[in-house]
């Protein structure tokens, strides 16, 4: 974070335009492009994006374990998903004013459910108040499960209980995700573009150095929670407004579970990485949809090849001590970047051809990745990159062979699992949570870290190296 | 008036008195030290004074209040600002970072208008930038200002949660063992600038150290724990002469 508000309105303007620039080239440029499936993706990532940015607020920034996001998520969609069947036909106000209507209800809804979760953080820490949310998303859930206007009733409303509520009409389009993606970041950033926003991170850091330093922690805790929980229930408003029907399920543990871990996939506390995760993750999820079914035999042995691969790589990591220079480090990143982002177009072009193929592109993109992650991080005892991408292919066509034919050499696994297809609705979240573990054990510290996204390298690039002594000091 | 007025403190954790009935006052202006052994309740004194914990009876006044069942963040903005015996600076956060935290004590913007960036939070951050940069001067961290501050040399955090405590514009400024775990030139120079705070800048200090050549160096006043009860006061060469003081925690002279 730096404190460099420039030229103030020159800035404030200029980004306004680039905004509605966004917003409108999504809308007007590539929305024409995409079908039906495509949009309802983008809509879903925005939304998730969304989720994850507001909870990082609480848990990223201000530090408080919480893991009942989706109980927020669910009080914006039901208040005003309920609110629009009762009063939308009778009032005749425009679709567009009433959608900001329902994001401001939807805000003032979970924001007092985020006041109320948000007092035990007064007094309890780290997993005990993880228990405390978890608790208080499942009782959100359950309640409104079990709610159909006849034994658990709010007023006489009618929650639809199991069955879930229908919401029509459906007024949220592709540019209100975007923007209230972009008003979420903009609510955190601009709030740690300030001194205040630095009490938050405060509070993080040391709670009783933050209290002693004059920090009310009492009011940042709650005010933390206050705010991740409504942008949380705008988010909520728009999107009961989009998909016309919301039910529990849409909010169980297993949502709160994912949006926890796009915070920490991106890096606890970076803003960015929230974003990106929370995006990313939601187009993984879908896009493994697309995968077709495949021989579990085929399957564990390209799993058993690319851990054998990871644990060599890791193996070799302290034996390799070359020394390059900066340029050529740089350059060979760019290779590794290219071959990453080709291996991903691949596997996107391959996805209607055997799951084999895209199998092994996807295990070829991770262990680049991974290569790449490890060259960056090293710094100077950086590893030699491109041989060791080369040997990870060639490990891998050597390896899947190999353990092909000793697993169907098993006479137990070739007469259970021989014929098994997987199905792609079981394989889906396996290979997502691997995904997930590679990056966490790549990168413990999330994609970002602490850190946010700037333009600083670009500038970086064209500078020449630092040298030694500049480090130094 | 005195700044500072402790009145038969006292506190008891069960059975265990471990500030029992301490009273000791500290005028504008002083450079006063709290000595004394090993658990004779001189941290704990501090954590008193700043709230961390509530007297079981006695008074604490400040400025002529009671601040006894405030809030340890209301006693901060209140004018006493401390730092702790182990070392607790916003890790993540950069040296300047850590500083405005402390300035911010003094802000009058909205939250509202700070997610808003709004002109006057701006303004107020980039004053609190100013004021940070200053004290980052005195200190000679400039240099480090951008650097992460679990990053700095030990004795460097140690001034550093010093310029923090002072972002906050105390009036009483507590340090607890400043100088513990410092090199005999680390410390001289601590002491050359804990001087200077109150020379230049007038700030009234009280601190509690070990080292007897930083306390009787520059402590014009001097306040004797043993097991939680105040066995001396006075200055330097009393101090220094009392058997009592002598007996519990200086040791015979060789």
């Amino acid at each position: 974070m730096t404190f460099n508000p420039g030229k103030y309105w020159g800035t404030r303007l200029l980004s306004l335009l680039l905004v509605a620039g966004v917003v409108a080239g999504l809308q007007y440029g590539i929305l024409p492009m995409l079908d039906g499936y495509d949009s309802r993706l983008i809509v879903l990532s925005l939304l998730f994006a969304s989720l994850a940015v507001s909870l990082n607020m609480i848990n990223g920034i201000t530090g408080q374990f919480s893991i009942g996001h989706a109980a927020f998520y669910l009080i914006g969609a039901y208040t005003t998903g309920r609110l629009t069947m009762s009063l939308f036909p009778q009032m005749h106000i425009s679709p567009g004013i009433w959608l900001i209507m329902m994001c401001i209800v939807g805000a003032i809804a979970a924001g007092i459910a985020g006041f109320i979760v948000g007092l035990p953080s007064l007094r309890l820490r780290g997993d005990y108040l993880a228990i405390v949310t978890l608790g208080f998303g499942e009782i959100a859930r359950i309640v409104v499960q079990n709610q159909d206007g006849k034994a658990l009733s709010f007023w006489g409303l009618d929650l639809g209980g199991a069955f879930g509520l229908t919401v029509k009409p459906q007024l949220t389009q592709v540019a209100h995700a975007a923007l209230l993606l972009i008003f979420t970041i903009a609510v955190s950033r601009n709030l740690l573009k300030t001194a205040q926003g630095l009490s938050f991170l405060a509070v993080r850091e040391d709670e009783i150095a933050a209290e002693a330093t004059g920090v009310n922690t009492t009011v940042t805790k709650i005010t933390a929670f206050v705010i991740g929980a409504a942008l949380a229930g705008m988010t909520g408003a728009l999107f009961s407004h989009y998909e016309g029907f919301i039910s529990p399920t849409h909010f169980d543990m297993n949502a709160s579970f994912i949006i926890v871990a796009m915070v920490v996939i991106g890096g606890t506390g970076s803003i960015t990485g929230s974003a990106v995760a929370g995006i990313v993750l939601t187009l993984l999820q879908e896009a493994l949809r697309k995968v077709q079914s495949i021989a579990a035999i085929d399957l564990i042995a390209y799993i058993l090849g690319a851990i054998v691969i990871a644990v060599a790589v890791s193996q070799l990591k302290p034996m390799v001590r070359m020394h390059k220079s900066a340029g050529l480090k740089k350059t060979l990143a760019g290779f590794g970047l290219l071959g990453c982002v080709g291996a991903l177009a691949a596997v996107f072009f391959l996805a209607k051809m055997d799951m084999a193929t895209v199998i092994k592109a996807g295990i070829i993109t991770l262990l680049i990745g991974l290569v790449l992650a490890l060259t960056v991080q090293r710094g100077r005892k950086g590893l030699p990159a491109f041989g060791l991408v080369v040997l990870a292919i060639i490990a891998d066509i050597l390896l899947r062979p190999i353990f092909a034919v000793g697993l169907h050499a098993v006479p137990f696994i070739q007469k259970n699992l021989g014929t098994t297809e997987y199905s792609p609705s079981n394989l889906r979240m396996a290979i997502f949570a691997l995904a997930l573990v590679v990056v966490m054990l790549v990168k413990p510290q999330g994609m970002f870290g602490h850190h946010e996204f700037s333009w600083d390298w670009l500038k970086g690039l064209f500078k020449r190296p630092h040298r030694e002594e500049e480090i130094a000091a | 008036m005195s700044l500072l007025v402790l009145d038969k403190a006292n506190i008891r954790f069960g059975g265990l008195v471990a500030v029992n009935d301490v009273s000791f006052s500290i005028e504008k202006g002083d450079l006063f030290g709290l000595i004394g052994p090993n658990g004779a309740g001189k941290t704990t004194c501090f954590n008193l004074i700043t709230g961390v914990y509530q007297p079981t009876s006695g008074s604490i006044e400040f400025d002529g209040k009671s601040i006894v069942g405030l809030k340890p963040s209301k006693i901060a903005a209140r004018g006493i600002a401390r730092t702790f015996q182990n070392i607790r600076l916003f890790s993540a956060l950069s040296v300047l970072e850590n500083v405005i935290v402390g300035c911010n004590v003094r802000h009058t913007s909205t939250l509202g208008s700070a997610i808003a960036l709004l002109p006057g939070a701006v303004k107020e951050t980039s004053k609190f930038k100013e004021k940070a940069l200053g004290l980052l001067d005195t200190f000679g961290l400039t240099k480090v200002a951008n650097v992460r501050s679990c990053d700095l040399p030990y004795g460097t955090q140690r001034r550093l949660e010093i310029a923090r405590a002072l972002a906050t514009d105390p009036k009483l400024l507590l340090l607890d063992e400043p100088a513990a775990g410092m090199n005999p030139q680390e410390s001289e120079d601590l002491m050359a600038l804990i001087r200077r705070l109150r020379d230049e800048f007038g700030q009234t200090i009280l601190l509690i150290e070990h080292d007897m050549k930083v306390v009787m160096g520059i402590c014009e006043k001097i306040v004797v724990l043993d097991h939680g009860a105040e066995i001396a006061q006075g200055p330097p060469e009393e101090i220094r002469k009392n058997p009592r003081v002598i007996e519990a925690y200086l040791g015979e002279p060789v």
